[in-house]
């Protein structure tokens, strides 16, 4: 048995080697230009790495740049208010429906102590409650004709420090309660329209029964001129300005890897249509340095050039581009000296000078080929421009700009239609004209 | 023609020209290798040129001997990568068996050939492997006429040394049933 077993793989053996399987066509130039895509990618993936560790590295200083100049913000915005850390007393104020305001003769105030949580009964008098409660202020209500009635809960005063009283109307409307009236034994408050004042936050120092708030008729005054000199600052920041710009870039075209940095060099002009928005355009030389593998390059344009069975493997190319963007810039919340910004738009391309140095195979033999072009080929909308930046006043000369960018292909450029994805940073300055 | 170490040399250094020499030689074998593992002929072919690719890109670590063993050595290495490349593609295909039988128009046998008869002869062999079931005509190819061991076996195709076996035994059997009765056959027709 063992030897019909040996017999028989010894035939199988030699058919194996010897049966009249067709040899199939030279697909040689297919192996080639997978090769030669492979050996790219390689040669790539270390200039790859480095680009995504830089990358990550500058994606994470702009968002550290962006919540610190949040912080920065914030933290300014609290300085403005004097009361942020003084102790909070609550008065809220319920809306009670459906009921006339000539029929109410009642609101209630209460301690927001825990040992004394009892209902007072405030007495409601030709629209003004009135209610001695002891622990809290003597508050007199006005209504001013407003179909409501109030149900008051006020907390027990610090008499010794002021304190800080915030008032809301439980229903949801968004009221301001204001001081009418301050005297040692009263407090008269009065509804106002909540249009009139931006901040619903006021102190009530106990020890004289005052309560200073902005919406004081000489701080409503002040907040009215204050809104004037605003309007006028706004007016003010309203202008052209115009400015230089120049950095660094990485070209690369899907994904497949770097060549050398690239770089561009420019003028931009912008109109601040207000405080956070601008308007930008500009006339831009940049250098473009790529790389692709065959497969991505459209050879239509130079099909009548090249012979008709010939490969593209890979392309290395330059090419000198007037760049022509159109964008919004839009301040993130910052101060008159310094902010973040972001902008988007889109860029204009116009090719003045093409290089492309070409690895081909034609009939399992390589050439390298290089092409020169030299036109103006024009392609509107051509990239998609996106940037976080940082700006800074610098003296009486105008404005320095950080920008890192990215511009993401809308539409092919070159004679092989490349689509060729921008990122770098720019560096500007710029100067308001008028 | 160049010596074999030389070529070798030349597509370890990626050079294109010894690749390209190293395809036009080895193409053949390299389907016929295939083909007993995939017998879809547009399939296998593809496999062969994924398995080119395999083979230059990790030319660099093929250790050269002298110049009477690197042919050997060089095939047994390109049989290798072929061989799991074929698995890897059977895998994708949870090693499915192909529908239809093989065209006519794969084989090349010339009727005025000195050894037609033996070419026929061969082709009708690896029909039968063809009609193996698949678990069992990845085995025969392996062992038999492969060279592998079943430890080896077992551990390309995921399966225990004792299935592999017994695959092996079940093949032979089906394989001795076919050629019977294909000799049976020819009998008749005589």
């Amino acid at each position: 048995m063992p030897d019909v077993e040996n017999n028989m793989d010894e035939l199988f053996r030699r058919a194996a080697e010897g049966y009249p399987l067709k040899n199939s066509k030279d697909e040689w130039d297919n192996i080639a230009a997978l090769l030669e895509h492979n050996t790219a990618i390689a040669a790539t993936t270390h200039k790859e790495k480095s680009l995504k560790k830089y990358s990550t590295l500058l994606l994470s200083l702009s968002l550290f740049l962006i919540i610190a100049g949040f912080i920065a913000n914030y933290n300014r915005n609290k300085k403005v208010s004097p009361l942020a850390s003084q102790p909070e007393r609550k008065i809220l104020v319920e809306e009670v429906k459906g009921k006339d305001i000539n029929k109410i003769t009642e609101a209630l105030a209460v301690p927001n102590k825990k040992d004394a949580l009892k209902k007072q009964l405030l007495t409601y008098t030709n629209g003004v409650v009135n209610q001695n409660h002891p622990g809290t202020k003597n508050a007199t209500w006005l209504s001013k004709k407003r179909k409501y009635s109030y149900h008051i809960y006020s907390g027990v005063s610090d008499i010794n420090k002021s304190e800080k009283i915030r008032a809301t109307v439980g229903s949801g409307v968004n009221e301001k309660i204001l001081p009418k009236k301050i005297s040692n034994e009263k407090v008269l408050i009065q509804m106002h329209d909540p249009s009139e004042y931006a901040a619903n936050d006021f102190v009530l120092h106990p020890s004289v029964s005052s309560i200073q708030l902005p919406g004081k008729k000489e701080d409503i005054n002040a907040e009215k001129k204050a809104s004037v000199n605003n309007k006028e600052k706004g007016k003010k920041q309203q202008g052209i300005y115009l400015g230089l710009m120049f950095g660094a870039s990485f070209n690369q075209i899907k994904t497949q890897g770097l060549k050398k940095p690239g770089y561009d060099i420019g003028v931009i002009a912008g109109y601040q249509i207000s405080k956070s928005i601008s308007v930008e355009t500009g006339l831009m030389y940049d250098r473009k340095y790529y790389f692709s593998s065959g497969k991505y390059f459209d050879m239509s344009k130079l099909s009548s050039s090249m012979p008709a069975d010939m490969k593209l493997l890979s392309l290395e190319g330059s090419c000198a581009v007037f760049e022509i963007p159109v964008k919004i810039k839009y301040n993130l919340p910052g101060n008159r000296i310094r902010n973040f910004y972001s902008t988007a738009g889109v860029s204009t391309y116009i090719i003045t000078n093409e290089q492309n140095k070409y690895r081909t195979v034609t009939n399992g033999t390589e050439q390298n080929i290089t092409g020169t072009y030299i036109n103006n080929s024009r392609y509107l909308a051509a990239a998609l421009d996106l940037s976080l930046g940082y700006e800074s006043k610098i003296g009486s000369f105008g404005n320095i700009r950080i920008e890192p960018y990215l511009q993401m292909p809308l539409k092919g450029i070159g004679v092989g239609s490349l689509p060729v994805m921008t990122a770098g940073m720019h560096i500007g300055f710029t100067r308001l004209i008028r | 023609m160049e010596n074999i170490t030389y070529i070798i040399k030349g597509c370890i250094q990626r050079d294109h020209k010894y690749q390209r020499i190293i395809y036009n030689q080895y193409r053949g074998y390299a389907l016929k290798i295939v083909f007993r593992y995939i017998y879809r002929y547009d399939r296998a072919v593809d496999v062969v040129n994924d398995g080119f690719v395999k083979l230059f890109r990790s030319f660099e670590k093929f250790e050269l001997g002298d110049d009477t063993d690197n042919q050997k050595k060089f095939m047994g290495w390109f049989k290798r990568i072929l061989v799991n490349t074929a698995i890897d593609e059977l895998r994708k295909g949870s090693m499915l068996p192909e529908i239809g039988g093989i065209p006519e128009h794969v084989w090349e046998i010339k009727d005025n050939s000195q050894n037609a008869d033996q070419l026929l002869l061969y082709k009708d062999l690896i029909i039968l492997i063809k009609e193996l079931p698949p678990a069992c005509r990845v085995v025969f190819n392996l062992y038999v006429i492969d060279g592998y061991t079943h430890s080896e076996i077992a551990d390309m195709i995921k399966i225990p040394i004792g299935t592999s076996k017994s695959n092996l035994s079940r093949a032979r059997a089906l394989l001795q049933n076919s050629i019977k009765k294909m000799e049976e056959g020819k009998l008749c027709r005589m």
